[in-house]
This record gives structure tokens, sequence and C-alpha cells, in this order.
């Protein structure tokens, strides 16, 4: 059987390795990118069954990220997490209408994040 | 070659055509000029240095040969057909079946090498019109530094090994076998119009405009850091608002351009000029 793989898109290596930890001691396969460009080149080239993202990143960021993929021609109802610390109810408007399906705040607990990604992915690794 | 000499030339190569050439690649430098010192009977990289710099009317033929020495031509028919698809549904959604076709389009092939990558694309458009029922006109054009290159796509017969994704039915539809040589029909050289640039020279770029679709595969390789901030700065001044980028399978926007809008397709990606 093949483990689900998850792509975590974030600018801090630091958050990278952490959610990676938690998520791997899970079972799942794991990819990383350091901001919306470089998440949308790894889509292009590997299957990934969920995206846990970041609001703010250089170069591009989540909201603009969630956007290009709901605009693609292919994984385009792929489901997006996104990670943040924004209490900003505009912003988090504006991602859901760009297409984000799921909000978690940081810090989380691993078994929150855990949880709350099976829900969308219908299931564990 | 000693390492002054691999300098020397590197860097006169580097400033003529932003190609560039690393440390560890100086063995592949030589082996690729060796020939061309023999032909002119030089007997050390260091005169073949000076002959560049100072051959006075020399110069400007010797530095095409230099062009073709140092570029890779590897390319054939229906290369990394996940792109090739891409491209189709491009043409298909957003013209054969949008607004967009007006005029006509417009598509480049930048560093088209030996042809086969513009005269691809001209055989899917074949393809694609013969399929639908809109008539749109199009041009394809191909360019490249190297002109022993140009000159080969120009004559448009090809070897076994050029054509060996091509499907059997398109190759009896546009070409004409002659003892394991294809020779390309008129029918499709007319599409592709095929001529000199050099993509570090950001005024050539001004022929090129208005463009729908830029292929520039396995080209960005050659440059650094720099030299492909330039040539993607030009190439998205080429494209139309909409218009579509794509790139090497194993190239990357990645921290060389903000401009571009990445659309995923199936196995690959794709560039649009918000």
């Amino acid at each position: 059987m093949t483990m689900k793989r998850i792509l975590i898109v974030d600018d801090s290596p630091t958050i990278r390795k952490l959610v990676g930890y938690v998520l791997k001691k899970k079972g799942y396969v794991t990819e990383e990118a350091e901001d919306g460009m470089d998440a949308m080149e790894k889509l292009s080239s590997s299957e990934i069954d969920l995206v846990i993202v970041d609001l703010n990143m250089p170069t591009m960021d989540g909201i603009t990220f969630v956007k290009n993929l709901r605009n693609s021609y292919y994984n385009l109802d792929l489901p997006v997490v996104m990670l943040t610390t924004t209490k900003d109810e505009e912003l988090k408007e504006e991602a859901l209408g760009a297409g984000v399906n799921m909000f978690l705040s940081k810090p989380i607990q691993p078994e929150d994040l855990i949880s709350n990604i099976e829900i969308l992915l219908g299931g564990g690794p | 070659m000693t390492v002054q000499e691999f300098t020397l030339l590197k860097d006169f190569i580097y400033e003529k055509t932003g190609i560039y050439f690393a440390e560890n690649k100086m063995y592949l430098l030589e082996s690729r000029l060796a020939n061309r010192l023999n032909d002119l009977s030089l007997s050390s990289f260091e005169e073949y240095y000076y002959h560049l710099k100072f051959g006075g009317s020399k110069t400007e033929q010797e530095i095409t040969y230099l062009y073709d020495l140092v570029t890779t031509n590897e390319t054939s028919f229906f290369r990394n057909p996940p792109q090739l698809d891409a491209f189709k549904i491009i043409v298909q959604k957003n013209y054969l079946n949008g607004t967009r076709s007006e005029g006509g389009l417009r598509i480049w092939s930048a560093g088209c090498s030996t042809g086969e990558e513009p005269y691809t694309l001209a055989i899917m458009m074949l393809e694609l019109l013969a399929h639908s029922n809109v008539a749109m006109p199009f041009t394809i054009y191909g360019t490249d530094i190297s002109t022993k290159a140009l000159e080969s796509a120009k004559k448009a017969v090809f070897n076994n090994y050029s054509i060996r994704n091509t499907d059997k039915s398109i190759l009896s539809k546009y070409f004409v076998e002659d003892k394991g040589a294809y020779a390309l029909k008129d029918s499709v050289k007319k599409y592709v119009t095929l001529d000199f640039l050099n993509l570090m020279d950001t005024a050539s770029y001004r022929k090129y405009r208005q463009l729908d679709v830029v292929f520039c595969r396995n080209v960005l390789i050659y440059f650094d850091e720099k030299g492909k901030k330039t040539v993607i700065d030009n190439l998205y001044e080429s494209l139309k608002t909409g218009g579509f980028l794509t790139i090497g399978h194993a190239e990357s926007l990645h921290n060389i351009s903000r401009g571009f809008k990445p659309l995923i397709f199936p196995g690959t990606i794709a560039y649009q000029k918000g």
C-alpha cells in the first residue's frame, strides 16, 4: 500500500521540520516547499494527497498559491489546510474564497493536526 | 588547457552569450574547442582567445563557430509528452474554445536548435485545427544562437533518432522518407520562421512581441542566476498578457521570476503572464 503524501509549504525550515516530524511519526510521507512557487513546481512533478500551507511567505503567499492551484488544469481540487497565526478574519475570508478547505491555528497540538487533516483525507495514512 | 586559459575563455563566452561554464566544466570546454585549434593551426587556447578577441575581420565569423561549439543540440520530435499535452490544453481551452483567438496564434520556440521543437508545434497546431471547426491563422518562430543548428533546421531533413517518438500516422502524413532520412513537407515548414537570436541580447527581442505561447526548454541550464533572470524577464516582455511560458521539465522559475502565475497540468507546469 502506498502511503499518503503531504506537502508542507512554509518559509520557516523549523515549522516544516516540526510539522513533518508529526506527520512522519504517524506514517505519512512528506515533502517540503519554501513558498507558493516552489510548491506549485513540486505539485507538478509528484503526486500529493494534501497540502499544508502557511499564509505569509516571500515570493508567493498562501492565498496566491491557492488561487493558482484552483485555476490549474489538474489537481485543482487537492485539499489545502492553512496553518497560520493570523486572527485577521478578513484575510481568512479571502483565503476561504480563494479555495482553502480548512484553517488551523499555530501553535497546534500534534493530535489536533492529525485528526483534522484526516477529516479532509477521509482516513489515515 | 590551463586554468588561466579557461578563465579567459569562459569569461569571454559569458560576456558574449551569458552561457556560464563553471570551474568543473573546464574539460568539457577543452574538448569542445580542441578541434577548432587544430583547424586554425593554433598551438594553445591562449592563442585561440586572442584570435577570438583580436582577429579583426575574422572575429565575427569565429564567434559564430564558437556559438555552435558551446551549445548542445540534443532534441527530438514530440519530446516530453506531458508538456505537449499541456500545450494542447492551452490551445483548446484558451483559443479554439475561447475568445482569445483574434489575429491568430503567435508561438515562439526560443532555443530551437535543429528545428524539431518548432516543427512539432506546427504539426500539433495542424492536427488540432483539423479536429476542430475553427479556422485560425498561426505563426511559429524558431530562434537559436547556433547558425549551424539553424542551417540544419532550415533543411528540415531528420534521422531515425530525431523521429523516434513520432507516431507512424504523423510520419506518413507530414514527412517524406527516403533511405532512412525523413524530409518534412513544405505544408509544415511554411508555418515556421527561423532566425538567429542571442537570448542575452535584450534589444533583439523587439522582433518577438505579443506572443501567445513561448517554449524555452532546456535553455536556462546554460545560464547562471543573473543570466536566467535576464532571459526570463525578456521572455515575459515578449508574451502578451495571459500568454504561456513552458521551460524544461527539470528547470524552475522559483527565485527567478515573480511575474508569472504557475498553473499545474497533468505531470507538468506552465507559467502564465498575469
